[in-house]
């Protein structure tokens, strides 16, 4: 797209804005030149109605509004969506364990896990680890509400 | 520390009014974008409102990896142009077929830029032919002139190629000085 511009008359267009903007005395100028110089006067006023003078005020209040609500509308939806998702888990893991508990029960008595030293330890990291994990997303949660 | 950054932070931090220094630094920046493509104030100002939630919502999201005014320059820009494109307004391809500033066409015969340049009549015929440029290049020329942001910048906002943007500037002040232009162009 840039094929079709003459170099130098953008040239031209471009000194002509430089010199409009910086007030240069235009004596001496040419009259292709006058012109885009007048271009570039009219296209630096800024002819519009502008914004009411309360628009920052009064919009940043209704949006801040907005957003809130917006916020505590999506954290609702996560919620819902994360207890459903849950109690799809649970019914899931339920029928699995009802169908293949006893095969698995037997298979780790087999391997003698349960009479492992490790098993305590290993209880309470998984405690740990899920403990720490729930605290986290409860503070992330009530974060998210006070904003 | 960064304004951008000290400004940013605050908003996140929901600082009494920080958002409302955030909206007054920019709102001028977003209604030139959205009411020079969109050109009626009504639905410029909804669509500023617009952005400015969109900003809000998106905030956290923003990596200083450009200047605030750009990143929010080009929210402004894209639902300009989403609105433009859901009412099927033409956005930028009438300039490319010349077909853009018919009242260029409509030149009085006598006129005579040496003794009109000051007359009111110029100035009202040049923004009419500015007026009826299509929503792309109208704004370009409003970011490059009025709101002074360079060529890189403006491609960094609209995603345009700096060559497209340049191209739509040539072609557009062209037009512009050509109705300033006796028409035996004796004065050339």
């Amino acid at each position: 797209m840039i094929d079709d511009i003459d170099d130098a008359e953008w040239q031209r267009q471009e000194q002509a804005r430089l010199a409009e903007r910086a007030g240069l005395d235009p004596t001496n100028t040419d009259s292709r030149s006058m012109r885009y110089r007048y271009v570039a006067r009219q296209l630096a006023r800024d002819l519009d109605a502008p914004l009411p003078s309360t628009f920052a005020y009064a919009g940043s209040t209704r949006i801040e509004a907005i957003a809130r609500q917006q916020r505590r509308e999506r954290t609702r939806f996560e919620r819902a969506a994360f207890t459903w998702l849950a109690a799809v888990a649970g019914v899931g893991a339920c029928i699995a364990l009802a169908v293949y508990g006893r095969e698995w029960w037997s298979a780790i008595e087999r391997a003698g896990w349960l009479h492992s030293h490790a098993v305590p330890w290993l209880i309470v990291i998984a405690v740990c680890g899920l403990l720490s994990r729930l605290f986290a997303g409860t503070l992330r949660s009530a974060h998210r509400i006070k904003h | 520390m960064n304004p951008d950054r000290a400004l940013v932070e605050a908003v996140l931090a929901a600082g009494p009014g920080a958002f409302e220094q955030l909206m007054s630094e920019y709102q001028g920046l977003c209604w030139h974008i959205i009411h020079r493509m969109v050109r009626s104030p009504e639905d410029a100002r909804d669509l500023c409102q617009e952005t400015f939630l969109r900003v809000h919502l998106n905030l956290h999201q923003f990596r200083y990896e450009s200047p605030l005014k750009h990143w929010i320059a080009r929210i402004a820009f894209s639902i300009a142009l989403r609105h433009l494109k859901r009412h099927k307004n033409p956005i930028g391809d009438a300039l490319a077929q010349g077909s853009a500033i018919a009242i260029a066409e409509d030149a009085d015969d006598a006129f005579d830029f040496e003794a009109a340049c000051d007359d009111l009549a110029v100035a009202r015929r040049l923004h009419a032919a500015i007026e009826v440029l299509p929503p792309i290049p109208r704004m370009l020329l409003t970011l490059y002139h009025l709101d002074d942001v360079a060529i890189p910048d403006i491609a960094q906002i609209t995603g345009l190629p700096a060559g497209t943007i340049k191209s739509h500037l040539y072609r557009a002040r062209l037009r512009l000085r050509e109705l300033l232009e006796p028409p035996t162009g004796d004065l050339r």
